[in-house]
């Protein structure tokens, strides 16, 4: 009876603690697939995606700017340019988990952003707008478009943000 | 009863306990990912964080949910249809029933206008987004014509109901999904409701 009970609660465990990494593992998977649909994102660092038909049920009000970044190599500065609408900077972990957030609604001027991994020591010079993430993930920049005679303006405003090593 | 007979029993009975605790924790998770509360709305709730299911996670990471906190996703839902739209999921689009596009559907705020930083409204058919312009199946708070006490009605129909003052075309006769996209919300922000006319 003990063996009974001994190797049910074992495979128990066992099978739930798979179907928890087996989640995170297909969530990540997911996620970087999702991606790999635009090459300058998957390219590597310094490449932002301005995509505009990620998913069928986008938002159509919104323009988004999309990167995965690795911080092994050190930080990377994210800048977005001055506009006069609503905008915001999410960053996703590589588990797809919201880590960080910054918005604003326009008039704020230019925007940068050092995007540092937790622990990292390294000094960053004062003044920056430093946003603790975890080494690897995804960021994903919102622009709100205000009716179509808006659409390309704000269009040409996303693709001057830039994502560069700090 | 010997021993590799009860351990072979122990290991079927832990699959079989993993299998009935995983789906009623799944079945948890998405009730409470998918509320359909009293406004009439379908609410995900908790999404882009670790207190939603991984299955309703992996199906919605192509569309880099915000947490709640920053964005409210109503969706409405037309408890008629019983078939939930599974298919939405694996194109990374919201778990949802159909909407009936022969009937009239409004969102009523009669507490004014909403403690936001921005929202809208957005028609989609089965497939998706829909062809033309945003304009034709979208509307952002800006563009609603609100009474004078700041209340606003938004018809959802086929054709423009009598003396409608915001009105979202439905494909007509086709079935059909109402979005609402609420950013920034104030903690106090009432819901508009979602009702039929």
């Amino acid at each position: 009876m003990t063996a009974f009970l001994g190797a049910a609660l074992v495979t128990l465990a066992l099978a739930w603690a798979a179907g928890v990494l087996a989640g995170r593992v297909l969530l990540a998977q997911r996620l970087r697939k999702s991606l790999a649909r635009f090459p300058e994102v998957i390219a590597g660092q310094g490449h932002l995606a301005h995509v505009t038909d990620h998913t069928p049920f986008a938002a159509v009000d919104l323009l988004y700017s999309i990167a995965l970044f690795d911080l092994a190599a050190g930080p990377l500065c994210v800048t977005m340019p001055a506009c006069d609408d609503h905008w915001s900077l999410q960053v996703l972990s590589e588990h797809a988990d919201n880590v960080a957030w910054r918005s604003g609604r326009g008039g704020e001027g230019e925007r940068r952003f050092v995007l540092q991994s937790r622990g990292d020591a390294r000094a960053v010079p004062e003044g920056q707008d430093v946003v603790d993430v975890p080494a690897r993930g995804v960021v994903v920049l919102r622009w709100l478009v205000r009716g179509e005679a808006e659409r390309a303006r704000v269009d040409a405003l996303r693709r001057a943000a830039t994502i560069t090593r700090a | 009863m010997t021993a590799s007979v009860s351990l072979v029993g122990g290991v079927l009975l832990g699959f079989a306990a993993a299998l009935v605790l995983g789906m009623a924790a799944g079945r948890r998770a998405l009730r409470r990912h998918l509320v359909h509360d009293a406004t009439g709305w379908r609410m995900a709730r908790d999404i882009g964080t670790t207190a939603t299911h991984p299955l309703v996670r992996i199906a919605l990471a192509p569309a880099y949910p915000l947490t709640n906190e920053h964005a409210l996703y109503l969706f409405a839902d037309d408890p008629r249809d019983r078939a939930l739209q599974w298919a939405a999921l694996r194109g990374g689009g919201p778990l949802f029933r159909h909407l009936d596009g022969s009937r009239h559907y409004r969102i009523v705020s009669d507490r004014g206008s909403l403690a936001a930083d921005w929202w809208s409204v957005t028609v989609y058919d089965t497939a998706g987004l829909m062809p033309g312009p945003a304009s034709s199946c979208s509307v952002l708070d800006t563009g609603i014509v609100p009474a004078a006490d700041g209340t606003f009605v938004i018809d959802i129909a086929a054709a423009r109901p009598p003396g409608s003052r915001n009105w979202l075309a439905a494909p007509p006769g086709a079935p059909f999904l109402v979005a609402m996209r609420i950013y920034g919300p104030a903690p106090g922000l009432v819901l508009p409701r979602f009702e039929e006319a």
